[in-house]
């Protein structure tokens, strides 16, 4: 059942659904998906989401429970505001029953830099949901929650929506605001949703995509508010539709069964009256480099706040240089510290230009290259990761390998671009998730398109309860 | 033996000034000085996680009229960018500021030459940023208290060229600056509140061929807040780079602090000097766009800049260089002389009376102009009564006591009170025998040879008339009275 049928249903009534599901969730939480509860208990006026539980992850600011992103650095801290999308749920009538487990600081794709310990991944917990937004991932597809809030700054929606078989959306740069959510890398931070179906990210996007006064980064989007009816009101025909296939999502490095479910899914496609056709993208080798240098100098500023003065964790120390580096290097984690250090270090004098102001050209030429396939196609397909989810602690002392499970997803957030994953296969018992990109604003149009995919095909029906493997922790 | 005769003094200022908005830079915080601390805040200003900059389009129309004021070429296309640094009253760990493509480029502040210090200053350029909290580093060892009430103010940053030359220069240029900027609306420029805050960098150049160093390595001073102290500051710096010179010693370029109290400028740590600000664009925040159109339509509503305005004033209504300054120092007076013209007082006696009488009774009861009931044509119709000698200047001071209070008519006074000179011959006639025949001895003095007694008749019937005598006639009659014995 999705959720429009569950609101439907009288199911959702009375903010019910919310606080069992609360309830359960702290009672049981075998993945490690929570780092808070909220305790519900005055159901919201209803509106188009009246009653449905939803998970926000842990880097969303929000009054009444801490927001930590699984940091040390603010382990004890409770901001004084709610960010806009909380704001946007709470008054669409949606219920947060509890913030999600992370990378710390959105920084990692395997959920493994959390400092309160690592979820797992539903299907199997021996190995890693991705990341940042884990915990998001697996609350959704262990069932715990029907829709889950993430941030993307790289891949951290679509690739543990990848990993744990559940739809996860990066909507057009811009679309919904950032104010509140605690940033990482701000000219690529996107919030989106998380849910089971297309239809179901379609239905939170009616609620969370708004022009906001309060992010200046925030636009105005063509579409907004008119998702789901679009989305449901699409046609299976797809003729006319151009698909391109960039070849070199489909290279070295790419897992052969997940090239073949891409594949697979292209055909599905073809099947129903698309076009498909392969093409070149050349640059996007460029796009890991250029994305870990611009990321981690923005981080390195964005992250210069957490100081130990006003809130957050405080070390102190025989001085204010003291009290700093005790604060920081005890507050923070390493994968963290790596990426303050490298970004500091691109934007450092007699480096600037070798480094932060080379990425930031080879994005624009990135942008431009795929501003470019869009006049001939109306959406880009390719895999989501290389790779199913790995085993916990694979990738843990690897950087480098780490980084490459966001070699797919990255390009769509150097251009700003919507892209979605949707779950396209199995392999070794494992979901695979298959990645659609497409033009600035072009949201609704992916939605469809996914939500058509949907509608023949049923590896977004399987459920983790099916196969669980591995250990309970 | 190096001559430090053959150097000149270089300065170059860097001038932030708060701009007169009503909210921050980047949020709806009030800009009000004297608040409690800490009330003035919200998540933006205070760098809470998640919070987000919104730019205040009032501080940047501020900005673009302070840059079109100055000359400077506003561009189409600026942008903020970070300054990162770690400080406890700067809480996002950056200042939000501009540095590559800065609001304005260019500009000049020209100088009157007065004593040997006009001249025309360069400006380098014009930018936008926000301001840091307050530390207050208390007595008690090792605490610091934070106030962020100041934090996120908007400033704007004005960098000279090096083209200012000596110590009194400095000042003469910032008073200029702040004149001007008050002028326009730009800022209050009020010094107790540390809305304008002042950096100098100082050097010295060789001017001609010889021994030495082409020129000795910039002092950074920081901070200043007061015309007083920039000056001073410079003496100091001048002084100590003189005799560098002078001695042979090569002096390190670094930033120094100013000690008001013994008067002397002093090393900063040298880690301060080592910071790499590692500016890069605020993603935060688009870029500034500003249409040109926009910018001019914006400079077209600007007052008359005083420079101009003195120029004008000597000129057009003929006044001598001093009296232009004085008004033109004081826009509301400057206003009120242009008025008291236009009912048609004569430019001069507006001017001499205005920067007299008016501005000493304004400075007595601590009232401005546009509180005060007398307005310009009151004034006007007093200089026309002294002008036509219907009353004499005594009167007319004694009348304008009354204006200033009361409000009432000059004409009107006069007349109540019968003011009016008394320049009837009979009707002085009369009054000049009644004094000479109570004063005998004066009289008969005069008939003596003894001159001097005649300014003492003429005083007495001055009393007499309280003032309404014309004095001149009244000597007159008096000598003819006295010669004729009558």
């Amino acid at each position: 059942m999705d959720i429009l049928e569950a609101i439907r249903s009288g199911e959702l009534a009375a903010g019910e659904a919310a606080a069992s599901a609360a309830e359960s969730i702290s009672r049981r939480d075998p993945c490690g998906a929570f780092l808070s509860t909220s305790d519900p208990d005055d159901p919201p006026p209803g509106g188009s989401l009246g009653g449905v539980p939803y998970a926000a992850k842990d880097n969303m600011s929000t009054a009444n429970l801490p927001t930590t992103c699984a940091s040390r650095m603010l382990e004890d801290y409770t901001p004084v505001y709610d960010a806009t999308c909380i704001e946007l749920m709470e008054s669409s009538g949606a219920i947060l029953v509890g913030k999600t487990n992370m990378d710390e600081f959105a920084m990692g794709s395997s959920n493994e830099t959390s400092y309160f310990g690592p979820t797992r991944n539903p299907w199997n917990h021996g190995v890693v949901p991705g990341g940042s937004s884990g915990g998001s991932a697996a609350a959704v597809a262990a069932g715990m929650v029907p829709l889950a809030l993430g941030t993307d700054t790289g891949g951290s929606i679509r690739q543990p929506a990848s990993f744990c078989g559940i739809t996860g959306m990066k909507p057009t740069y811009g679309a919904i605001s950032r104010r509140g959510v605690i940033s990482f890398a701000s000219s690529m931070d996107q919030v989106g949703p998380m849910a089971l179906t297309a239809g179901d990210c379609a239905l939170a996007l009616d609620v969370l995509v708004a022009r906001d006064p309060g992010d200046s980064t925030s636009v105005e989007h063509p579409e907004g508010g008119g998702f789901f009816r679009r989305v449901r009101g699409s046609s299976a025909d797809l003729s006319g539709i151009r698909i391109g296939m960039p070849k070199e999502y489909y290279g070295v490095g790419i897992d052969e069964p997940v090239t073949e479910i891409a594949l697979r899914a292209a055909r599905v496609f073809e099947d129903l009256g698309a076009t498909i056709e392969e093409i070149s993208l050349p640059h996007t080798e460029y796009a890991l480099p250029a994305y870990y240098v611009i990321s981690s100098a923005e981080a390195s500023s964005n992250l210069a706040r957490y100081d130990g003065i006003s809130y957050g964790m405080r070390e102190i120390g025989d001085d204010i240089d003291d009290l700093y580096r005790n604060t920081r290097s005890r507050g923070f984690g390493e994968e963290v510290k790596r990426r303050i250090m490298l970004g500091s270090f691109a934007l450092s004098a007699g480096y600037y230009d070798a480094f932060y102001l080379r990425a930031a050209r080879v994005r624009r030429v990135i942008a431009e290259e795929i501003d470019r396939a869009f006049r001939r196609y109306d959406y880009l397909l390719t895999p989501t990761c290389p790779t199913v989810a790995f085993p916990l602690g694979e990738r843990v002392e690897d950087p480098m390998a780490m980084y490459m499970a966001d070699v797919c997803t990255i390009p769509a957030n150097l251009a700003g671009i919507p892209a979605l994953s949707m779950p396209g296969g199995f392999s070794g018992g494992l979901p695979v998730g298959v990645q659609l990109m497409g033009p600035r604003f072009s949201d609704g149009g992916l939605l469809s398109l996914a939500d058509v995919f949907q509608r023949t095909t049923d590896h977004h029906l399987r459920r983790p309860s099916d196969g669980v493997e591995g250990v309970e922790p | 033996m190096i001559d430090p005769g053959a150097y000149r003094a270089t300065i170059g200022l860097e001038i932030h000034v708060a701009l007169n908005t009503r909210s921050k830079m980047f949020c709806g915080c009030s800009t009000d000085f004297g608040a409690p601390p800490n009330t003035n805040v919200c998540p933006v200003c205070l760098g809470l996680p998640g919070s987000l900059p919104v730019t205040n389009s009032g501080a940047v129309n501020l900005g673009i009229i302070a840059a079109r004021a100055l000359g400077s070429q506003v561009r189409t296309r600026s942008h903020f960018e970070r300054k990162n640094y770690h400080y406890p009253d700067l809480p996002k760990g950056y200042q939000i500021s501009q540095y590559s493509a800065p609001l304005a480029v260019g500009g000049e502040l020209v100088l009157d030459d007065v004593e040997g210090e006009g001249g025309r200053i360069g400006i380098i350029r014009v930018h936008l940023e926000e301001d840091a909290g307050k530390s207050t580093h208390s007595a008690d060892k090792g605490s610091t208290l934070l106030d962020f009430n100041r934090c996120g103010v908007p400033l704007a940053e004005i960098v000279t060229e090096p083209h200012i030359q000596s110590p009194g220069q400095a000042r003469r240029f910032l008073e200029e600056l702040r004149a001007l900027l008050r002028v326009v609306g730009v800022s209050e420029v009020r010094m107790e509140e540390g809305e304008l805050r002042c950096d100098v960098n100082f050097n010295l150049v060789r001017c001609d061929e010889g021994e030495g160093p082409v020129r000795t390595e910039i002092s950074e001073v920081k901070n200043l807040n007061s015309f007083r102290s920039v000056q001073r500051a410079s003496e100091y710096e001048l002084k100590r780079h003189v005799e560098a010179v002078s001695r042979g010693d090569v002096l390190e370029h670094e930033t120094r602090h100013w000690d008001e109290e013994r008067g002397v400028t002093y090393s900063a740590r040298s880690k301060e000097m080592a910071h790499d600000y590692r500016y890069f664009p605020d993603p935060d925040l688009p870029p500034l766009v500003i249409d040109p159109g926009y910018a001019d339509h914006l400079a077209g509503g600007m007052p008359e800049p005083p420079r101009a305005k003195r120029i004008r004033f000597a000129d057009e209504f003929g006044l001598s260089r001093y009296d232009a300054a004085v008004l033109v120092a004081d826009p509301p007076l400057a206003d009120f002389f242009e008025e008291t013209v236009s009912h048609g007082a004569s430019a001069r006696a507006a001017a001499r009376w205005i920067t007299g009488e008016v501005a000493a009774h304004l400075n007595a009861s601590g009232a401005a102009i546009s509180d005060v009931p007398a307005s310009p044509a009151h004034l006007a119709e007093l200089l026309e009564l002294l002008e036509a000698e219907q009353i004499s200047e005594k009167v007319a001071k004694r009348v304008w006591r009354d204006v200033f209070e009361s409000g009432t008519m000059p004409r009107v006074i006069v007349e109540r009170e019968c003011l009016a000179k008394i320049d009837d011959p009979e009707e002085l006639r009369d009054i000049v025998s009644a004094v000479i025949a109570e004063n005998p001895d004066a009289a008969a003095e005069y008939s003596s040879g003894k001159d001097r007694a005649i300014g003492y008749l003429v005083g007495k019937v001055m009393e007499d008339t309280r003032g309404r005598a014309d004095p001149r006639l009244v000597n007159d009659i008096l000598r003819d009275m006295l010669r004729s014995g009558s």
